[in-house]
């Protein structure tokens, strides 16, 4: 049976990353959405369901930790990946304890950013195939 | 972000091991540390999938160094290297494979080659889609790999990736960004945001005249360029330097920051200064250089 294709939450404040990010992972079977504002993206995530979120974290108005935690509260499944031109220990840290599936500092190749989104997406595909009802 | 780490086995190496540790710490980064050593020094691999083991030794002491600059609880690399064995990859060619990347780890690989440094670390570049390139040069004036200036030349002049030559390990207070074209990556701006914040170091943009001044386009990316960085709340400076003196001002400033060269494609520093001189430059410079793809 055809599996459904997941869908991909992108947020980041820089359209550019947005734009460069968006055409790649349609070409690789993925619903995606992009936001380049994190209030727009938290009441769209509200609204519809995401398998996967792909989130900056330095950004104006509500910032990608504080995105994370609402995801994770509101969609324990989803995974988060966390994107960062800014890096540093601490904040890569944090973004695991909170729950986030991975963390990448900017520069990175959208290779780079495939690989992440199919381990991700292998984490989802167990789990719908563990509790198909649930995930339906 | 993929940091590919060169090394040739010099005591020297240390500070780039140090430099690239410091990186890949802050950025959890995947690393490749690719130790080349000539193609002569190299027997054939008959010693049941180890490499020669003079060098391996010293390339597992780089190893070493670089797990205790990352060592953390919660670090992504592994905390010791006990269960990890050396395998043939092909002649005159071992990988040590560390840690594949899964969540919250990330790849580390020690890669030994024989043959042609500049070759070698280029196709290395290539295949792991490396967003940087680390590779060391001795402190002061000069920039050799086993002797030889022409290594890290051809790694500058051709990698499609940004490239740091390390002198020495370096807390710089400014990381000093010089720009003769409006040809700046995203990849770029992403690199200079990382080592802004990993040295919580200032941020100076310099525009380089030519003998009619500064190009217009060059003024007005100058001017989104500190609209960008204003916006990432970091704090950035402007100043023009004039080509001519251009040489004189890498290494004054390279004296106590870190400098990083904009080499886009339409950059005349690129075509012309660079192509012929930078070599030169890295050499002369007593300190780290950036090169920005």
């Amino acid at each position: 049976m055809e599996q459904k294709p997941l869908r991909i939450l992108i947020l980041d404040d820089e359209p550019i990353v947005c734009k460069r990010l968006q055409p790649a992972l349609e070409k690789n079977g993925y619903e995606v959405e992009i936001f380049t504002s994190s209030m727009e993206a938290v009441q769209r995530f509200r609204k519809a369901q995401f398998d996967i979120v792909v989130t900056d974290l330095k950004m104006k108005e509500l910032d990608g930790l504080q995105f994370l935690t609402e995801v994770k509260d509101s969609s324990p499944n989803t995974e988060v990946i966390v994107i960062t031109g800014f890096a540093t220990m601490e904040t890569a840290k944090e973004s695991f304890r909170k729950g986030g599936f991975d963390f990448l500092s900017k520069p990175f190749k959208i290779g780079e950013m495939l690989e992440v989104i199919k381990r991700a997406e292998a984490k989802v595909r167990q789990r719908q195939a563990e509790s198909p009802s649930r995930e339906g | 972000m993929r940091i590919l780490v060169a090394l040739n086995g010099s005591p020297s190496s240390i500070h780039m091991v140090r430099e690239a540790a410091q990186l890949a710490r802050n950025t959890w980064a995947d690393v490749t540390l690719l130790g080349i050593t000539p193609v002569d020094s190299s027997p054939p691999n008959h010693n049941g999938g180890e490499p020669p083991k003079g060098f391996r030794q010293v390339m597992e002491g780089f190893l070493h160094d670089f797990l205790e600059m990352v060592n953390d609880s919660e670090s992504p690399y592994p905390q010791s290297l006990t269960e990890y064995k050396w395998k043939d990859a092909d002649k005159g060619a071992w990988d040590l494979d560390c840690q594949q990347p899964a969540p919250g780890k990330k790849q580390l690989t020690l890669r030994m080659r024989a043959g042609n440094a500049a070759k070698i670390i280029l196709g290395h570049a290539q295949v792991l889609e490396s967003d940087i390139i680390v590779i060391g040069c001795g402190k002061g004036v000069g920039c050799t790999w086993d002797g030889s200036l022409e290594v890290p030349r051809t790694i500058v002049n051709n990698a499609s990736c940004s490239v740091f030559a390390v002198k020495e390990e370096k807390q710089p207070r400014m990381v000093v960004c010089c720009l003769d074209n409006d040809n700046v990556s995203q990849a770029s701006l992403e690199l200079v945001n990382q080592l802004v914040t990993i040295y919580h170091a200032e941020l100076g943009l310099v525009g380089v005249t030519g003998a009619e001044g500064l190009k217009e386009e060059v003024d007005r990316k100058m001017g989104q360029l500190l609209d960008y960085y204003a916006g990432s709340d970091i704090r950035a400076w402007v100043q023009l330097v004039e080509a001519s003196s251009l040489e004189s001002f890498i290494a004054q400033a390279a004296q106590k920051d870190l400098v990083a060269l904009w080499m886009g494609k339409q950059s005349f520093l690129d075509k012309i200064f660079f192509r012929q001189r930078l070599g030169k430059l890295i050499e002369t410079a007593q300190s780290s250089v950036l090169i920005l793809r």
